[in-house]
């Protein structure tokens, strides 16, 4: 294996409540001149837990990723400027104005999803970019993120949707990667880490509607069933799998456990309840 | 840098899955070649701080030979080296250590190995060490199922020194598929104890099955403290979303319920 899949290999086994700390020290190691491209691809492959960054110019946070950044600053959804300085060149990366439209759009949307589903807490962010030069909506990529900590930390949920989308005759065809990290702990157990799963859906366009609207609701489903899928996911992991390891391959309770039982049981009530 | 170096790399191994210290070193190995003894070096101390599991010999640094690469097995009374790569005991030898067993030692013994017949289903190993005025026992319990994307261990150590027993048990769990997922879960223990086998292994049987209630406990503290409030399952209306121009809707409506 090269030194890039070995990272990568290496970041997947190591503690993911750390993954930040050891992204940082994996590229203080990789340090050689034939590394620096290196260690770049490994910032841009790497989820990690995401950041938030104040748009002074009307005080609401935004969420920082590989995909709204230039050099330290990072561009507001809401207003479309660079944070916080706001240094603009010919360089320096923005949405076509049609694209934005349906960005300022987009960011609307998933902003009443954040409400309805992460209960009025949270914060979300959306980023679109272009993938072909007409401009126009027919082909596009984006990313959808959504944060959430609750306790001081004691709960995070980091979800991070990627996606892209490709015109093929009258169809459209969206791929989406959906990573969510997740992370809970109270003074004895900690449940640490991230999944990631693929999804796709196409959809044929017929006039009925504008193709804003179009992909607007496309992307709105697909990206509310991927995160209920890995929500389901995480649950099973989590509450179900992790618990089963320890009572079933690592250590068994014994004959006389019905104390133990009871007390499954109420957890499995517990997960069952919305 | 090589002092630098040095304290990243075990800062990378400090974080590492139990079971999977092989597959560490040979990505350090590739990330950093040439530098093998510094990533041997940052394992080695590893498994001395944290224990395991070695063809069913235990080595920590609780058992090191001081001044020695060699680890001694007061049970078998033998010296060995670790085979990280096999997962084996090596260079095995006879040795006469020098500490005085206890009387209930060989009874203890064989009640840790009908212990680790009951309780532990997987690969199960112990030890225990005479020091001085005190008696050693650890416990490794370990699931390597590369297959189905896991590994784990249930790791404790336990104290017995002038009628009182400590104890510290660590289970760490990797879980893999399509991602990274890791289960860490820490207690100590700490109880009077009338030395003797039965009452260790009773204190001991005892303790981790109640260890494994407060286990079942505390997910069912994560799941209604944290989890089910950071993203509902679905919204209050128990609906998916009606996406499109009708979307603003729901803002409409929430804006009128919270008198906005």
């Amino acid at each position: 294996m090269d030194k890039f899949d070995s990272s990568l290999d290496l970041l997947r086994r190591l503690n993911p409540d750390k993954i930040s700390e050891n992204l940082n020290d994996l590229c203080t190691i990789l340090q050689n001149d034939d590394e620096i491209e290196l260690t770049q691809d490994l910032l841009s492959s790497i989820d990690t837990p995401l950041k938030l960054i104040k748009d002074s110019s009307n005080n609401k946070e935004f969420l920082c990723c590989d995909y709204n950044r230039d050099g330290d600053n990072y561009r507001s959804p809401w207003t479309n400027k660079y944070f916080p300085e706001n240094e603009v060149d010919d360089e320096t990366p923005f949405p076509s104005s049609t694209l934005r439209k349906l960005e300022i759009k987009a960011n609307e949307s998933f902003d009443i999803y954040r409400d309805l589903y992460y209960e009025n807490s949270g914060v979300s962010s959306v980023y679109l970019w272009d993938t072909e030069d007409d401009e126009t909506l027919d082909g596009f990529a984006g990313v959808v993120l959504f944060k959430k900590e609750i306790d001081g930390g004691e709960g995070k949920w980091d979800s991070i949707h990627v996606f892209e989308v490709i015109k093929s005759g009258s169809n459209y065809n969206y791929k989406l990667t959906t990573s969510v990290i997740l992370n809970l702990s109270n003074k004895k157990l900690s449940c640490s880490g991230n999944l990631t799963r693929q999804f796709e859906s196409t959809k044929k366009f017929t006039n009925d509607t504008n193709l804003e609207t179009f992909h607007l609701i496309n992307l709105g489903q697909l990206i509310e069933n991927s995160e209920y899928n890995i929500r389901n996911l995480l649950q099973e992991v989590y509450f179900d799998k992790l618990k089963d390891i320890i009572l079933k391959d690592l250590r068994n309770y014994g004959n006389d456990s019905n104390e133990l039982n009871e007390k499954q049981q109420e957890l499995i009530k517990g997960l069952q309840g919305l | 840098m090589s002092v630098q170096l040095d304290s990243l790399v075990s800062s990378l191994v400090d974080s590492a899955p139990p079971g999977e210290l092989n597959g560490v070193q040979k990505d350090l190995a590739a990330i950093l070649p040439g530098q093998e003894r510094l990533i041997n070096s940052s394992i080695e101390s590893f498994i001395e701080s944290k224990g395991g599991l070695f063809g069913g010999y235990v080595a920590s640094s609780l058992n090191k030979l001081s001044g020695s690469t060699k680890f001694v097995d007061y049970v078998h009374k033998k010296l060995f080296n670790i085979d990280l790569k096999n997962q084996q005991a090596i260079d095995i030898e006879s040795y006469e250590p020098e500490e005085t067993y206890p009387s209930y030692y060989d009874e203890l013994v064989e009640l840790l190995k009908q212990y680790g017949k009951d309780h532990y289903p997987s690969t199960y190993g112990f030890t225990v060490i005479p020091k001085n005025d005190e008696v050693v026992v650890i416990i490794v319990g370990q699931k390597l199922n590369t297959e189905n994307y896991y590994t784990g261990q249930w790791n404790s150590v336990y104290r017995i020194k002038n009628g009182t027993i400590t104890g510290d048990v660590a289970v760490d769990i990797h879980y893999y598929e399509d991602g990274n997922v890791r289960l860490n879960f820490n207690e100590t223990l700490k109880d009077s104890v009338t030395a003797g086998g039965r009452n260790i292994v009773n204190f001991i049987n005892n303790s981790e099955n109640q260890l494994t209630l407060k286990i079942v406990d505390s997910f069912n503290d994560l799941n209604v403290k944290y989890f089910k409030n950071l993203r509902r399952l679905l919204p209050i209306t128990r609906a998916k979303i009606n996406w499109g121009n009708a979307i603003g809707n729901y803002r409409l409506g929430s804006d009128v319920v919270n008198q906005k």
